[in-house]
């Protein structure tokens, strides 16, 4: 017995020996990859260069014909153009963006922007701004009693730079990361947190087209459609999953958020007060995505003393929003503009999530 | 990024799947080492390796799938252990839980806390060596820490999205070394044991339970992969698991209280140790909300997972001497 004991010893002696000479070995032959390189993007050939040949012509055509530019982005891409730093701004009063703002208004088309002359910016936050040809973006803070709102008000040019990203790309990968680890993953002009749909095991949830879980006898759901435009559901509605894969595959719907309630409906509020996840009637930080017209959306949260869904819903519809749908919020409810935290997140800290919605340049990196 | 070690025509062979496999042989080896000492129990050995081997595989991707759904499209797919997948440690307890059980219900062993003991050495053993495959992929799944941070305490890992690279706490590697430092107390209390010096048979399948969920409380918290229960995103699973072995470990190194002396000192090991637990247990609160004081929580966290350690293990002399001074204090002559 003491010989079989000694020769096991001996060979497990060895085998740990090997492995580790092994790992060791392994280790040294590895080298950190240089700072930059992307593994990203799988994308098919073809459509690839179906997005480079309309963005070259886009640019070549610029000026000889009257047809304005038109960029897109792939939703399978998650990673977007990166914004040009020198599009970022930071001013104190709308004075200093005037001129900014004027050069947006082709973006605008005959809308009118939330913010102007007589938004009661918070003096200690600055109002940050980016502005390129395919978006303006502004990012500011109200308070409202010991409520600290924080908004960002965004137009964008084509509905693909309306975007929705889950951790590391990809449904159901079971990964944690702070809003701000994300959006500058994916190089977001501007995010917020989403519904953390990995917490939950129901609602109706569509990313990239396709159905991914059908189950929406709790929450609202709140669609985004091929022309960005928010699609309203409220919860026992549709709940099997080929019903939902009809309505997605006949509302041509992109993505999907789903947490709630729904705030406003056409300029109404309409929040539930029993609604089972939300702390509804609590005054509690919450988040909301708004929308104000054709592709002009406002991103809200509100902190500090908080704010039940009712208050929240009316100070967003004074504000002319039309459609508003409450997301996850508590110490999730973040804004992130150029990679900064926005608002003064519970708790000092960013609570790690699963998901963002985020608003992102598509003019091509170099251009 | 997994690194591919060697193709052989269609298959890939991974790096951290040779570490996996040599873990596991070298988790063998041990519990050969440690367990047989009679030769009827070269049976329990022939009989409960494979079984174990076979329910870890199995119950580690259900695991995985149960915890985290999206990781298998179905049960069937899951179960098709020989394909490629993922796994989850708490299913490889599970499975060689199982199969200890089954084998006393077979009476393959008629003494199940000295199997456990033996499986826990291996365990242990096992674990340490197959957490060091984190060298050959981008798993060592920690949080984001300054970036002049090294090893062993962080890694640089690539970020799957963007294919930056990040400077992450070295999560796996940190666990190796626990159960390395676990293993070694385990071996020495194994080779140190005798009959007639104490403790009893369990007492390292205990240890090591006590030992390896103090450790994991502390290190899946740092994550951002962990496991969670379908009905609550906070506290993991690995964590809740852990709480229940230290409370099991807890109730078996204290003895039963016999007297009002040992009943007082037992009462007060319990409220000390259940008082560490609460603060443990604030600590997670705490970092969850303010992650910026990630070191002092996780600092606190720790020793207060320590002082429950000592206070479990010192339970038996403690009560021991309760024990003795009641004796004592019985005895003493009237004055009067």
């Amino acid at each position: 017995m003491k010989k079989a004991l000694l020769l096991f010893l001996t060979l497990g002696v060895i085998l740990a020996g090997g492995a580790v000479t092994i790992l060791l070995l392994g280790a040294a032959a590895l080298s950190a990859p240089p700072e930059g390189e992307k593994t990203a993007g799988n994308a098919a050939l073809m459509d690839r260069y179906d997005r480079f040949i309309t963005n070259v012509t886009s640019d070549a055509l610029d000026g000889i014909l009257a047809i304005d530019k038109v960029y897109w982005l792939r939703d399978e891409e998650p990673v977007a153009p990166k914004p040009d730093p020198k599009n970022y701004r930071e001013a104190k009063s709308y004075r200093e963006l005037e001129p900014v703002l004027r050069q947006a208004e082709s973006l605008l088309e005959d809308q009118k922007l939330i913010f102007g002359p007589d938004t009661p910016v918070r003096e200690e936050h600055p109002i940050t701004c980016y502005r390129d040809e395919t978006i303006l973006a502004l990012t500011w803070q109200e308070m409202d009693g010991n409520a600290v709102y924080t908004f960002s008000e965004v137009v964008i040019a084509h509905p693909s730079q309306f975007r929705r990203f889950l951790s590391d790309g990809k449904y159901g990968s079971g990964k944690l990361y702070k809003a701000t680890e994300m959006a500058a993953d994916v190089h977001a002009v501007t995010a917020a947190n989403a519904d953390y749909y990995a917490y939950r095991g129901y609602g109706n949830i569509v990313y990239n087209g396709q159905v991914k879980m059908a189950e929406n006898r709790y929450l609202d759901t709140c669609y985004v459609d091929e022309n960005g435009d928010l699609r309203m559901q409220d919860y026992f509605t549709i709940y099997h999953w080929e019903d939902v894969a009809r309505f997605v595959a006949e509302n041509r719907i992109r993505f999907s958020l789903a947490f709630g309630p729904i705030l406003i409906r056409e300029g109404k509020v309409v929040a539930k007060h029993y609604y089972p996840v939300g702390e509804t009637e609590a005054y509690y930080s919450r988040a909301a995505l708004c929308q104000v017209g054709k592709l002009h959306y406002l991103l809200a949260t509100v902190n500090s003393r908080g704010k039940d869904v009712t208050q929240f819903s009316i100070r967003l519809r004074d504000m002319g929003v039309q459609q508003a749908y409450a997301l996850d919020g508590g110490q999730t409810s973040t804004i992130v503009t150029g990679d900064k935290l926005m608002n003064p997140v519970d708790y000092g800290g960013e609570r790690k999530t699963s998901d963002i919605i985020y608003f992102a340049t598509a003019v091509p990196d170099g251009s | 990024m997994e690194q591919i070690g060697w193709i052989a025509g269609h298959t890939c062979i991974y790096w951290s799947a040779v570490i996996r496999a040599l873990a596991a042989l070298g988790a063998i080896f041990a519990f050969l080492a440690v367990y047989p000492r009679r030769r009827e129990q070269l049976l329990t050995c022939a009989v409960g390796i494979p079984l174990a081997l076979g329910l870890s595989l199995i119950l580690s991707r259900m695991a995985c799938w149960w915890f985290r759904p999206d990781s298998y499209p179905d049960l069937k797919t899951t179960l098709e252990f020989w394909k490629p997948g993922q796994g989850a440690l708490v299913g490889v307890f599970a499975g060689c839980l199982v199969s200890a059980l089954l084998l006393r219900l077979v009476r393959l062993t008629d003494n199940l806390p000295e199997l456990l003991d033996g499986m826990a050495i291996a365990a242990v053993f096992g674990i340490a060596l197959g957490r060091l495959g984190a060298f050959f992929n981008d798993s060592d799944r920690g949080m984001v820490v300054p970036a002049h941070w090294s090893l062993p305490w962080a890694d640089t890992v690539i970020n799957p999205v963007s294919g930056m690279a990040e400077c992450r706490l070295a999560v796996f590697l940190l666990q190796a070394m626990a159960a390395g430092g676990i293993f070694l107390v385990l071996l020495i209390l194994h080779l140190r044991r005798r009959p007639g010096r104490g403790g009893r048979e369990g007492d390292l399948f205990f240890t090591f339970l006590l030992l390896y969920a103090a450790s994991q409380a502390v290190l899946d918290s740092t994550r951002y992969d962990a496991l969670y229960f379908r009905s609550n995103g906070f506290v993991s699973v690995v964590q809740v698991l852990s709480v229940l072995a230290l409370v099991a470990a807890g109730a078996w190194f204290t003895p039963r209280p016999r007297g009002k002396g040992q009943w007082l000192a037992g009462s007060a090991l319990h409220a000390a140790r259940l008082g560490c637990l609460a603060l443990a247990g604030y600590m997670e609160y705490y970092v969850q909300r303010h992650g910026a004081k990630a070191v002092l929580s996780y600092s606190v966290m720790g020793a207060a997972l320590a002082l429950f350690v000592l206070l479990t293990l010192g339970s038996r002399p403690v009560m021991k001497m309760a024990k003795m001074f009641r004796k004592s204090s019985k005895n003493q002559p009237d004055t009067i």
